[in-house]
């Protein structure tokens, strides 16, 4: 928007007025100017074209200028459409409560030629500066809101049914505390009896994190392609010890992701899990008990080159649970800097229904209520694998 | 989170009072990474760090690794009980070099 074709809107109920400052604006280069004659007209005129600036008499018939001002800001149009007062000389009360009502500034008649140019002219100019930011923001918010779907439908959706004969479940959660964040969640098949269980955290939140974690994600993903994809995730180290490499080669910002891969032999029950710097998941036996998978440790992926990695084993029984959790849950913080912890999330495990559809989202909605209203903390993803004795339904 | 740097001569050591969380690493990373490519030697005294997140791991690592190129070394001095917990749950306690002077509890 310029002086050229900025769109002014003169609303005066004495016609001279009007003339008179629709003369003095086209002299100043302004082509686009309206005219309306009281409040209710301005308003007619406003709701069907969109005005650069108003200019706007107090003292008006049908509805005065502070009914413009109201009916502006209760439609928020204020925000957006800055508007000059104008005034007798020496009313200084209605001025206040024009500006306080959200007008911009104010003119005084009779006019003054050179004020009226300096303000018209510098009301113009923040107008076309907001504008332009309003737009750029509009902008970066509709991409990172198009990011934030993208990265959203990496995680598989819920599954329940039977695998080689066993009934399980897999809910799966993921949210980012910005529009995209760093933490990755999946689940796949290799083979007919093998499920992957995976769980990332990129040390970071937000847009840079979010292509880390894209890429560790694609990455792990076409190992799946090769022909030897069976024999690497039945040892998930070998597999995670590929995906490290190529994440720490050239990784001079070192940024890093910590990340659980596990591999469950569906028809045996053994679960083989790695862990690269991941805090240990959380396993719920049939008998209620909860335990912590913490071997199998190793550096962070992206730091190392040549970090080697090992597995270590466990058998699953009918109705356990395992529950492997990112430390946006755990290191959640309250107002008085109280952790959420780990116990609370043990306990939400113990207190776990197998009738319950998205527990997940159940512990995530905990977690952004422990926070009350502070800005969400970090990035959080989980992924909870139960064992059903009986076939759900 | 505030830090104390004492550079005089070829070691360094910073002092950070506070939590390294995401705004803690915005006041640490300038100084870490241009202290790291400068001494031979980064003592940061951890003992008043009330909490480390990854972000902040992940500078400390940095500084480590920087340092280490050089034929440096960068140790972290006092860390309290949960700090160091988190350092070692993360994969991280060979590249992050904890040290105890006896002057603080942990």
């Amino acid at each position: 928007m310029t002086v050229s074709n900025a769109k002014i809107l003169v609303v005066d109920d004495v016609a001279e007025n009007r003339d008179l400052l629709a003369r003095r604006l086209a002299r100043l280069g302004f082509t686009s100017i309206d005219q309306a004659s009281n409040g209710v007209e301005a308003l007619a005129a406003i709701g069907t074209k969109s005005y650069d600036l108003l200019l706007l008499d107090i003292m008006m018939p049908e509805l005065d200028g502070f009914g413009v001002l109201e009916a502006l800001k209760r439609d928020g149009r204020i925000n957006e459409l800055p508007v000059l007062v104008i005034s007798a000389l020496g009313e200084i009360e209605p001025v206040v409560r024009c500006i306080e009502l959200g007008a911009t500034d104010f003119i005084t008649k009779p006019f003054n030629p050179t004020l009226l140019r300096a303000r018209v002219l510098a009301t113009i100019e923040n107008k076309a500066l907001s504008d332009l930011m309003r737009d750029e923001l509009r902008r970066k918010q509709l991409e990172l809101n198009e990011a934030r779907t993208l990265q959203l439908a990496l995680a598989p959706q819920r599954f329940a049914g039977t695998v080689c004969g066993r009934a399980l479940s897999i809910d799966v959660l993921l949210d980012p505390a910005k529009e995209v964040g760093g933490d990755l969640v999946d689940y796949f098949r290799v083979g007919d009896d093998m499920i992957i269980l995976a769980l990332g955290d990129v040390s970071d939140k937000g847009a840079g994190a979010a292509l880390m974690m894209a890429r560790t994600h694609a990455m792990l993903r076409a190992l799946t392609a090769r022909p030897d994809a069976a024999a690497l995730f039945r040892a998930p180290q070998q597999a995670l010890g590929i995906v490290n490499a190529a994440l720490a080669d050239g990784n001079q910002s070192c940024m890093f992701v910590t990340f659980l891969l596990a591999s469950l032999d569906v028809a045996t029950a053994r679960l083989a899990y790695v862990r690269a710097g991941h805090i240990p998941p959380f396993h719920r036996n049939g008998a209620g008990k909860i335990g912590r998978l913490s071997g199998a440790g190793g550096p962070p992926l992206g730091l190392l080159e040549n970090a080697t990695y090992r597995a270590e084993t466990v058998d699953l029984g009918p109705d356990d649970r395992l529950l492997i959790v990112t430390d946006g849950f755990t290191e959640a913080h309250d107002p008085g800097d109280s952790l959420f912890g780990e116990a609370r999330v043990e306990a939400f495990l113990a207190g776990l229904a197998a009738a319950e559809r998205e527990p997940l989202r159940r512990l995530a909605d905990h977690v952004r209520a422990f926070e009350s209203g502070r800005r969400p903390f970090d990035d959080m993803a989980a992924i909870l694998l139960s064992f059903e004795s009986r076939p759900p339904s | 989170m505030q830090i104390a740097i004492n550079d005089a001569g070829s070691t360094a050591t910073v002092t950070m009072v506070g939590r390294l969380d995401i705004s803690g690493a915005e006041v640490v990373a300038l100084p870490l990474a241009t202290l790291s490519g400068s001494k031979n030697a980064l003592i940061i005294d951890m003992a008043a760090v009330t909490f480390v997140a990854s972000i902040g791991l992940r500078h400390l690592v940095s500084a480590a690794k920087a340092i280490g190129r050089r034929g440096g070394r960068l140790v972290l001095l006092n860390p309290n009980a949960a700090v160091a917990e988190v350092i070692t749950t993360a994969g991280l306690a060979d590249l992050l070099v904890v040290e105890r002077d006896g002057s603080a509890q942990s």
